[in-house]
């Protein structure tokens, strides 16, 4: 008998004990929760505005005191930035073919250039990434002066090549540091089974390596991605065309004759203009958070 | 023994691959970086305006002593110093405060990590056309919530008052970056050990405790990264500025990016921009080597 009141006594006191930290817990995640939200409703906030100004007839937009729900949601101003502003369709083609050519060709002088300082001794070796690694620190600016004038002489501000190539230059140092990090953390044993077979370096790096460094390659391509989507001094200095321009820049200079925003057609534009990027980021998240650590090296 | 194999397999293989492979990256390199980041030194030590010179004049260090005496300089460099000192501790404190937030097993976590990072994939340009439009004193949302929760008519204009100017600029670029160094930061709690805090615990140390004793002093690494990050971004700032108030009201929001890049693409005058440059170079790899000798101390 005494031993089942013992049974009882110790499985009161467990309860009791499970209970009060239960309590506890639950207290500390219910503040969690509560700044969490809070903090998330701060950062999503501009962008719930947006997407609600974008349904809102003017008169909704333009109302005093302004109305934060929409009464009568109109599809009018998507309607009519793309229909009715071709600049932005200009603009939207002319972000996507500059970001994807960056992309490209960055990638493949980072895999190139990354393999060969990642994989070979060779002499001026360290030189090289010194130098890469002091680009990464200088702000961009710096090259911009040098480099309009060389563009303006060559007669390259105003196309699309004169933008990709200072982008393909400004974003090859982080990624091929990136690169270099990929190729040196694949064992060596996999590159001498290759050249045993009689593999030559270049089938080594593009049959045997490139495979292996996929991981690498879309962190540092996700990387060059939105730098490239969303730069803003180059596009703004060398690109002084509508026909030429990108959305980072075309957009923040569509304003009405008066000189005043066109809010309604101006969320809808900033709502089109993130969907590449968004959709990136939901299929990659978790390449962005690399894409983020190793970019971090970036000043 | 697998050393010598490997390095006599090395010295077998064509010595001029690796040029190969680097070639076109170095071409690149040396035409839109070296040439440029020489030829840009050069120039900030001449006359050289790119509309009416007939070309860059020798002028010495002309150009750097011109700084000195320059209003519109020293008011880029304090606006600069004030929007640092202003964004560097929020954008550390909130997202370190997100990032031990974050790292706990909540339901739906994820969706609280996405919200936070969202910013981070939207145009630097564009979040300022959004916040200038929030910012508006008649139609904006931040006056209108402000009104809503005082009971009162709000009508701050947030960008045209020389008091609120910087501040405002501040809060785009803490919602903007936050969501980068709260990445840095969950990072470096991942890598900490449970059997610490289990420890800890045994040790009879509270949330608090452990918070300070434990947490913070392994999150080291991650603090110098985002710190060096957190300063160059400060340094940097450009957009915002350019596309939100211009400089103005007056020149209450001029940062020194942005005098350079009117100095070079309002006045064309190239000499005196490179050197603006040079120095905005100058401070950022100031900064970076601080930190990085900081490190080194660090680790050893």
């Amino acid at each position: 008998m005494p031993n089942k009141m013992e049974g009882a006594e110790k499985s009161r006191l467990l309860c009791t004990s499970v209970r009060r930290l239960m309590k506890r817990r639950s207290f500390a995640h219910f503040i969690s929760y509560l700044l969490l939200g809070g903090m998330s409703f701060l950062f999503l906030a501009p962008f719930l505005w947006s997407f609600l100004t974008s349904f809102k007839p003017n008169p909704e937009i333009y109302s005093a005191p302004i109305k934060v729900l929409p009464r009568l949601a109109t599809l009018d101003h998507y309607h009519y930035v793309v229909t009715g502003i071709p600049d932005f369709l200009t603009y939207f083609k002319n972000s996507v073919v500059v970001s994807l050519v960056s992309v490209t060709l960055v990638a493949l002088f980072s895999s190139l250039a990354g393999y060969g300082l990642g994989r070979f001794e060779f002499r001026g070796a360290r030189v090289v990434l010194f130098f890469m690694l002091l680009v990464l620190a200088l702000p961009w600016g710096i090259f911009l002066i040098p480099i309009y004038i060389m563009e303006d002489v060559f007669g390259l501000v105003n196309t699309n090549t004169g933008l990709i190539l200072p982008y393909v230059a400004l974003n090859l140092p982080l990624a091929t540091i990136i690169m270099r990090g990929t190729f040196r953390s694949i064992p060596a044993a996999l590159e001498d089974a290759a050249q045993i077979d009689g593999c030559n370096s270049f089938q080594a790096w593009y049959l045997v390596m490139m495979p292996l460094a996929r991981g690498g390659l879309a962190a540092s391509g996700i990387f060059t991605f939105i730098t490239v989507w969303g730069e803003f001094m180059f596009a703004r200095t060398l690109m002084l065309t509508t026909e030429t321009k990108t959305l980072a820049v075309g957009i923040t200079e569509l304003r009405t004759e008066g000189g005043s925003w066109a809010y309604g057609p101006l969320s809808a534009t900033i709502l089109l203009s993130i969907i590449p990027t968004l959709l990136l980021f939901l299929f990659l998240e978790k390449h962005f958070t690399r894409a983020i650590l190793e970019g971090s090296l970036k000043g | 023994m697998n050393e010598v194999h490997l390095t006599h397999r090395m010295t077998k293989r064509n010595i001029w691959s690796p040029y190969l492979f680097i070639s076109p990256c170095l071409l690149f390199l040396s035409v839109l970086i070296l040439f440029p980041l020489l030829s840009s030194f050069l120039l900030s030590f001449t006359q050289y305006n790119y509309v009416y010179s007939s070309g860059p004049k020798w002028g010495g260090i002309a150009n750097y002593l011109k700084l000195l005496n320059d209003q519109d300089f020293v008011a880029a460099l304090r606006n600069t110093a004030v929007y640092g000192i202003l964004f560097f501790p929020s954008l550390m404190l909130l997202s370190l405060g997100a990032a031990l937030l974050l790292h706990q097993r909540l339901k739906g976590i994820g969706f609280f990590r996405i919200s936070i990072f969202l910013p981070v994939i939207l145009a630097l340009s564009l979040s300022g056309v959004m916040f200038q439009w929030i910012f508006d004193p008649r139609f904006g949302l931040l006056n209108h919530l402000l009104a809503k929760l005082l009971r009162t008519h709000v009508a701050l204009a947030w960008l045209s008052d020389e008091r609120t100017v910087l501040l405002s600029l501040v809060v785009v670029s803490v919602w903007k970056f936050t969501g980068i160094n709260m990445v840095l930061f969950l990072a470096g709690l991942e890598t900490i050990p449970g059997a610490l805090y289990d420890a800890a615990r045994v040790d009879g140390a509270g949330a608090l405790q452990r918070l300070l004793f434990v947490t913070l002093p392994n999150l080291k690494e991650s603090f110098i990264m985002a710190g060096i990050w957190g300063i160059i971004q400060s340094i940097k700032i450009f957009e915002l500025p350019f596309v939100m108030t211009g400089g103005g009201p007056g020149n209450s929001s001029l940062v020194l990016y942005h005098y350079m890049w009117r100095t070079a693409f309002r006045f064309f005058d190239m000499g005196y921009a490179s050197a603006i440059g040079f120095v905005i170079g100058g401070l950022v790899l100031l900064f970076s080597i601080l930190s990085f000798l900081l490190v080194k101390t660090e680790r050893q």
